[in-house]
């Protein structure tokens, strides 16, 4: 063989490459444009479904619902992309408090999805479905999600008891004690944001329960609750906690007690009665707030 | 003639969300959905509302709302957005908004909320 064939067996192959390169490039472009466009008519079915029942309740909306749950199983589209339209809404219109998005999402039998997802082993879809679950306003999945309240994985343990605390709001105090892993601020600002969100009142019975807990970390939330719901009437469970030989728990409890006791003499006493450590550990904190 | 409401938002499916859930008689509802769109719009057409979401892709929030106020001065100008601070309101007032709508919303209420304007 000489080298011109060489040469023209190279360039051949070369340009081989290219083309099935750019077929391969032409074909992802082709495919996603097709999604992109079965998303849009997907979201504007569903979309178009929800309005009609917000506009007007006596409209009939099993019909749309039908021509919806066929176009999803023809397009095969995922169960992803169908519930991100509904969080899409939720966005906008509260989910929880709409009987009619509700009545949408379980017709296109999504609730039952969800429920699966729960269940299945891969910690983030896992994850992603109970928190689905409580942004819907699902409360039937509420027995699944228990389990899964101290569980090892951050993503799932965390998801799970903001979702209890949506649904069972002050009564899922009870389930503090149990906790024995840490816990993020972050998660512990999104329990309090939802306790707030929940319309009963504080359930004393369930609170208590609560602040047997052993938990640092459950410590510290309860003395964020305290603080944040103006629970003047446990001030003595955030000054226990000055006694505490964890030092992040005394600097929040020197902040609540900042704010339930705005007079500086009592929080002076207070501080007069601690051991030398947590005294001079609550100057400090005193002095920087 | 029919009253003309401009609604601004970067995602489609929420202008059709708003467009479907704020349909009014007499009532033609235009969406963009890019600030550029925004800005084609302004020297062939007027309005009698304006509804906007505070974050506008390309621009930032309180000079999005003030050069919408500059280029429709005579347009009721209303901006929705899940920061319902108050800190935020007050300076959207400054920059020259109407009303302020936080999400979520009633969809009903809104209904009534936007009607009252036209």
């Amino acid at each position: 063989m000489n080298l011109l064939i060489v040469i023209y067996i190279v360039i051949f192959s070369l340009l081989f490459s290219l083309v099935v390169l750019w077929l391969t490039t032409i074909g992802y472009i082709i495919k996603d444009k097709k999604r992109e466009k079965q998303y849009l008519r997907l979201e504007q079915g569903i979309i178009e479904s929800l309005a009609y029942s917000f506009i007007d309740d006596s409209i009939d909306k099993t019909e749309n619902i039908k021509k919806l749950k066929a176009y999803i199983k023809d397009n095969d589209i995922s169960f992803w992309d169908s519930v991100n339209v509904f969080m899409k809404v939720n966005r906008f219109i509260k989910f929880s408090n709409n009987e009619n998005l509700k009545f949408i999402f379980n017709s296109l039998g999504l609730e039952k999805v969800l429920k699966e997802k729960i269940t299945t082993n891969d910690w983030y879809v896992k994850a992603k479905a109970i928190w689905m679950t409580y942004e819907f306003g699902i409360s039937d999945n509420t027995k699944l999600i228990i389990p899964y309240r101290n569980d090892d994985i951050t993503l799932i343990r965390r998801e799970s008891q903001i979702a209890l605390v949506t649904f069972l709001g002050w009564k899922s105090l009870i389930l503090l004690p149990y906790f024995t892993k840490t816990m993020s601020l972050w998660q512990q600002i999104r329990i309090i944001e939802k306790l707030h969100e929940t319309e009963e009142k504080l359930d004393i019975y369930h609170f208590e329960k609560a602040l047997k807990s052993e938990n640092i970390i459950v410590k510290e939330l309860l003395v964020r609750i305290i603080k944040s719901f103006k629970l003047h009437e446990y001030k003595y469970y955030v000054v226990k906690q000055l006694y505490s030989k964890n030092s992040n728990l005394i600097k929040v409890a020197v902040e609540a007690l900042n704010e339930l006791t705005p007079e500086s003499i009592e929080l002076k006493q207070i501080e007069k009665r601690l051991p030398n450590i947590q005294r001079e550990l609550v100057r400090n904190y005193l002095h920087v707030s | 003639m029919k009253k003309q409401v401009l609604i601004i938002n970067n995602d489609v499916g929420v202008s059709y969300l708003l467009t479907k859930v704020l349909k009014l008689p007499e009532v033609k509802i235009i969406t963009k959905n890019s600030y550029e769109d925004v800005n084609d719009i302004v020297e062939k057409q007027c309005f009698d509302l304006i509804l906007t979401d505070a974050l506008i892709d390309g621009t930032f929030m309180f000079e999005y709302i003030e050069e919408l106020r500059s280029k429709f001065p005579d347009t009721r100008l209303v901006v929705m957005s899940e920061m319902n601070q108050q800190s935020i309101k007050n300076n959207l007032k400054i920059m020259g908004m109407d009303d302020f709508i936080s999400l979520p919303f009633n969809p009903i209420k809104i209904k009534e909320r936007i009607s009252s304007y036209l």
